[in-house]
């Protein structure tokens, strides 16, 4: 009966020319509350649902930030101790206090949603109301609510006035609550039982913070106690997209965590779309605002696009299906179910020609390629208090150079990444602020070229080890599974007399001994959240070591010029200067090796020729308002790729009946025999 | 019946109370609390947030037994200088310190009458430790309190954990336990909020459909196909077709699944174009997306079935009762399918009724490939995400269906044996 339908469309008939867009996802995404949502995974999804102030230009590069709700892109006004206004872009300790102002645009609604029905709670009733300066700021005293779990606490702590305050205010008030209840109920109380039938509300409205206040109805104060200008960034964000108290209100009602129903599924916000089925298992469906402004499609930046200027968004619905694996997601792809697709491995030598072209069944279909750097950085780490390969003495930093020399990332790329991603030279990704194409690795590569490893056998030798040494490489890989990336990292090392012990380990030891800074090398990587080199050069920065202070920087790398170098760039506007700066900081890492750079990634994406607006945005930004379909196209090519092949049917029907044939006839036989005796 | 049924109920309580105890103790010995909050706090995490992480999801408390004191929070302090402290009310509190060197502190509260100390704490005035211990002091009143560490430069920062004592009497100190909190509460079928505050019930009910509408059809088909070609077999044992027959059994149980999966998207979604690849809707308009996962299931899973059912009716083939019926003349079709086959549904109910609450559980490869959003991956899933509320959940559900099933399966005796009495 299924086989009847003859049809692989996966899609029911009446969506077949619509406007919708059609993408997939792998891993569910777990949060959709801005105050928690940070995984790449779930901000594909949030970026089109919530409005920060900024956002990033959709065209422009290098990256700039433009308004997206607020008028304009907030400057901060910088007051020293005595509260007196410091002119220009004073250094970091005069300043005590740095205070950005924000306008919104009038007349921006939110998406229809349950909450703004007075006494609601059913989810099937919806209204809106307009937004206003005091959702920012009730957004911002959420982040720092205990219950809310804001991935980002620390460091809103150690820049906003007056967090850590407000958070402490709304620990004690909880606690009271919780107290309360803990004496009525007695030995059987629950907290999460308890909560579930009866959830805690705290009217945030009822807690003061220093650094958020509403100035109008339409403009509110973030003040922060240090100058730290990548918060305009951060200010681009879901952290800082608007929350109406009402949402708060609604889902603190009795019943609703037990039905599921909370901002991780039934989020609110004021952006191009809003959710209407979100089954992080199975598809997550967005449909366009209704109550969404008029805003036009960028006219600046390249390319020019022929919609510059036309009211936005462009789809009607954006339909992203989960699918597990890669082969029948690319499968959907080829056929046209889906608009667009990443390349797997597997998939590498059906999409690319060995010049890295497009193969000729790409070619027929008007498949185009797009790539875009990501600016993450992998690399390997030294343990920088390891007796062995820790340490800055010259001997030490030979053997770290040789190492660095002998692991070589052109050849992984070739062999395990289809020559995809880019070997790195430093820390500094493209993209970010600080990266120049031109600046090599002096210590690894002769120009373009990378040393020999005769060179670095000699390195070896002056680092005092001519007959080669034993070294740990500790993991969270699977000695099996990853066994041909874990024998290729041997034989590097191998190459210049080292012999690498692999210590595999589940992902919690793993951890455990990068806290406790027990190894010697280890892989690790990390993607930045802004363009902004501070997020990614505080990776070295001493404070931040992993084994005394329980920070990021897990090569614990800690020179007190760098250091110095560091705290003078993080409070920098993007200035020659500051240029300057980083690239001593860069050729110092470079020169020191705490870490192998091993390459900045690369996403291949292959879109068919009815999605258009496609420029990648490899910071988070609500991309899917900027994105046209042209539905008709793709029905005409889906009817052209996919015509049913129904012929074979009634011959396997004829056959399995054939097949039966001798079976019948064996039986037959055997029914008609005489009885032997 | 009713008393038997009650009996065999009461049995299955320590069970599964065994099963919880023993998934927690194993759950519990790989990934401690701490491994499960750094976990899922995310990579700008700091030791207050992970703290906290667990006390709002009750990770912080004694696993069995709580003997009053339990954590409030915790701080790292990196550098000289003065760390905040989570307020607390009146009553026995302290410090739990875990030093890597000397280190200089001084404790102080706001109010400042409010703190009572105790050695080698000294109210006010900095004491130099040296390895980590614990202080303990008193609150006369709530207090917020702050702790002075004074760190010797490049020194490695200094972890407080901040307890308060809790005069529990004996029952609580048995409820207000990790343990007890989490599992009292499956015995009415209540599984909670997971560790990201979803609740598992309605992710359970909400994956189940999906799972059924691919399992029950491959077990129902399966079964019939693989009885009615294992009686033909069993039938002409010894002939060409049964030589042949089992050869055939022996190549689709040596085949993995995943490569009739891959040959069966290729021929019917890829090449002849009739089905989708993968995909999953709800209603009637489910057909077509289970349609092929059916047929492989089915396919895949007749090697084995056959084999053993094959073997359960030569079983019977030898007994007395079917050379009677040989000799009274009757057709050897009637022999199998009236006589043969009703002797040998013992042991196939046993089979089959017992794998029919495991219905539920899907299956995993199917639906990764599938795209079918049901049960297959949810535990597997859980144990990756370190998702401990998911596993134990799913470990009970599956210890009482696995009962259920046994249960299920006695009661069909008596309705095919009417030897079987239940008492």
């Amino acid at each position: 009966v299924g086989f009847l339908a003859c049809t692989n469309n996966p899609y029911p008939p009446s969506q077949a020319d619509e406007n919708y867009y059609y993408g997939t996802f792998g891993e569910p995404p777990r949060f959709l509350d801005p105050a928690k949502t940070y995984a790449s995974d779930e901000l594909i999804i949030a970026y089109q649902i919530y409005e920060p102030p900024v956002q990033y230009h959709f065209l422009k590069r290098p990256y700039e930030l433009v308004p997206l709700t607020a008028t304009e892109v907030p400057t901060p006004v910088y007051y020293d101790r005595n509260g007196t206004r410091l002119p220009g872009d004073p250094p970091s300790e005069q300043v005590a206090r740095a205070v950005y102002t924000i306008h919104l645009k009038p007349g921006i609604r939110f998406q229809n949603h349950p909450c703004f029905v007075p006494g609601n709670d059913d989810v099937t009733r919806t209204a809106t109301r307009e937004l206003t300066a005091a959702d920012y700021v009730w957004q911002i005293k959420r982040l720092a609510n205990p219950t809310v779990d804001c991935p980002i606490f620390s460091l809103l702590q150690e820049s906003i006035e007056g967090f850590t305050e407000l958070s402490k205010a709304i620990a004690a008030e909880l606690a009271r609550v919780r107290e309360e209840r803990r004496k009525t109920i007695g030995s059987l109380y629950n907290q999460e039982t308890d909560e579930r039938q009866n959830p805690i509300f705290l009217d945030l409205d009822r807690f003061d913070i220093a650094g958020a206040r509403t100035v109008d109805r339409y403009t509110f104060e973030l003040s922060l106690k240090k100058k730290y200008p990548q918060i305009k960034h951060w200010l681009s964000m879901p952290f800082f997209a608007p929350m109406p108290r009402e949402a708060d209100r609604f889902f603190a009602q009795a019943g609703m965590i037990d039905r599921n129903l909370s901002l991780d599924r039934c989020p609110v916000g004021t952006g191009a779309y809003r959710i209407e089925r979100f089954d992080p298992n199975y598809e997550i469906v967005l449909t366009r605002n209704e109550n969404f402004r008029d805003e036009p499609f960028p006219s600046e930046g390249e390319p020019v696009i022929p919609d510059a200027g036309k009211r936005m968004p462009f789809v009607d619905k954006v339909v992203y299906k989960r699918e597990k694996e890669s082969l029948p997601r690319w499968t959907k792809f080829t056929q046209g179910y889906y608009d667009l697709s990443g390349i797997d491995k597997d998939q590498f030598d059906q999409t690319f020609t060995d010049g890295m072209e497009l193969t000729e069944s790409m070619k027929r279909k008007h498949v185009r390629m797009e790539s875009a750097v990501y600016p993450s950085i992998a690399y390997y780490a030294f343990n920088m208090l390891d007796d062995v390969v820790g340490g800055y003495a010259p001997e030490r930093k030979k053997l770290r150079q040789a190492i660095s020399i002998a692991i070589d990332n052109e050849e992984f790329i070739e062999l395990f990444r289809n020559g995809r991603d880019s070997p790195a030279v430093g820390p500094v990704p493209p993209g970010i602020f600080g990266y120049d194409p031109s600046i090599v690795n002096p210590f690894v590569y002769d120009g373009r070229c990378r040393k020999s490893v005769e060179e670095a056998r000699r390195l070896l030798a002056e680092a005092g080890y001519p007959r080669g040494l034993v070294i740990n490489f500790d993991t969270a890989m699977s000695a099996t599974v990853d066994k041909s990336f874990l024998d290729w990292l041997a034989k590097q090392f191998a190459k210049i007399g080292v012999e690498l012990r692999v210590r595999s380990t589940d992902y919690n030891r793993f951890r455990e001994k990068l806290r406790k800074g027990d190894y010697q090398m280890c892989a690790m990587g990390w993607g930045a959240d802004c363009p902004d080199p501070e997020n990614i050069l505080f990776l070295l920065y001493g404070p931040n070591g992993a084994a005394k202070f329980g920070g990021p920087n897990h090569a614990n790398y800690d020179r007190a010029e760098y250091n110095r170098l560091f705290e003078k760039m993080r409070s920098m506007e993007d200035t020659p200067e500051r240029l300057e700066l980083i690239q001593r900081m860069v050729r110092m890492v470079q020169e020191d090796a705490p870490w192998v750079y091993e390459l900045h990634g690369v996403s291949f994406s292959l879109f068919h020729e009815w999605i258009t607006n496609t420029k990648a945005l490899t910071f988070g930004a609500p991309e899917m308002k900027y994105r046209r379909i042209d539905g008709r196209l793709r029905a005409a090519r889906r009817a052209e790729w996919n015509r049913a092949v129904a012929w074979p049917l009634p011959i396997m029907a004829a056959f399995l009946l054939l097949a039966c044939i001798p079976a019948f006839r064996f039986v037959r036989e055997r029914e008609r025999r005489s009885a032997r005796l | 019946m009713t008393a038997y049924l009650a009996r065999r109920i009461l049995y299955a309580l320590p069970i599964v109370v065994g099963v919880n105890v023993i998934t927690f103790i194993l759950f519990f010995f790989v990934n401690t609390p701490d491994d499960v909050a750094r976990h899922k706090a995310g990579k700008r995490s700091t030791l207050e947030q992970i703290e906290r992480w667990k006390i709002e999801r009750g990770y912080h408390l004694p696993y069995f037994y709580n003997d009053g004191w339990q954590s409030v929070g915790a701080r790292e302090a990196n550098a000289t200088g003065w760390v905040e402290l989570p307020a607390l009310g009146p009553g026995p509190a302290a410090l739990q310190l875990d030093l890597r060197q000397e280190v200089r502190l001084t404790l102080a509260s706001d109010p400042a009458d409010a703190l009572k100390v105790e050695r080698p704490l000294i109210q006010g005035s900095a004491v130099s430790l040296q390895q980590s211990q614990r202080l303990n002091f008193t609150l006369v009143k709530g207090a917020s309190l702050r702790l002075h560490v004074a760190l010797p430069d490049g020194a490695p920062g200094v972890v407080v954990r901040v307890l308060a004592w809790r005069n529990l009497g004996p029952v609580e100190r048995v409820t207000q336990t990790l343990f007890f909190q989490r599992s009292l509460k499956y015995l009415a079928f209540d599984f909670g909020l997971d560790d990201d505050r979803r609740s598992i019930s309605q992710e359970i009910w909400r994956r189940v459909p999906p799972s059924l509408a691919v399992t029950v059809p491959v077990s129902v088909l399966g079964l019939l196909v693989e009885i009615t070609l294992a009686m033909l077999l069993a039938h002409y044992r010894g002939s060409a077709l049964d030589v042949w027959g089992r050869v055939g059994c022996i190549a689709l149980m040596s085949t993995s699944i995943l490569f009739f999966i891959i040959l069966g998207q290729w021929l019917f979604s890829q090449t002849l174009r009739l089905v989708p690849v993968s995909g999953f809707s709800a209603g009637p308009d489910a057909v077509k997306f289970v349609v092929l996962p059916v047929l492989i299931g089915v396919f895949a899973g007749l090697g084995g079935g056959i084999r053993w059912y094959r073997n359960l009716f030569l079983e019977e083939m030898g007994k007395d009762y079917i050379r009677t019926a040989r000799m009274k003349g009757l057709t050897e079709g009637a022999i199998l399918y009236r006589h043969a086959l009703k002797n040998a549904m013992i042991p196939i109910l046993t089979g089959v009724i017992v794998s029919i609450p495991f219905l539920i559980i899907g299956s995993l490869v199917m639906e990764s490939f599938f795209a079918i959003p049901g049960m297959g991956s949810f535990m597997l899933e859980a144990i990756q995400a370190q998702n401990f509320a998911v596993v134990q959940a799913m470990v009970f559900l599956g210890s009482v269906l696995y009962i259920v099933g046994l249960i299920l399966t006695d009661f069909s005796y008596t309705l095919v044996d009417p030897r079987v009495r239940l008492q």
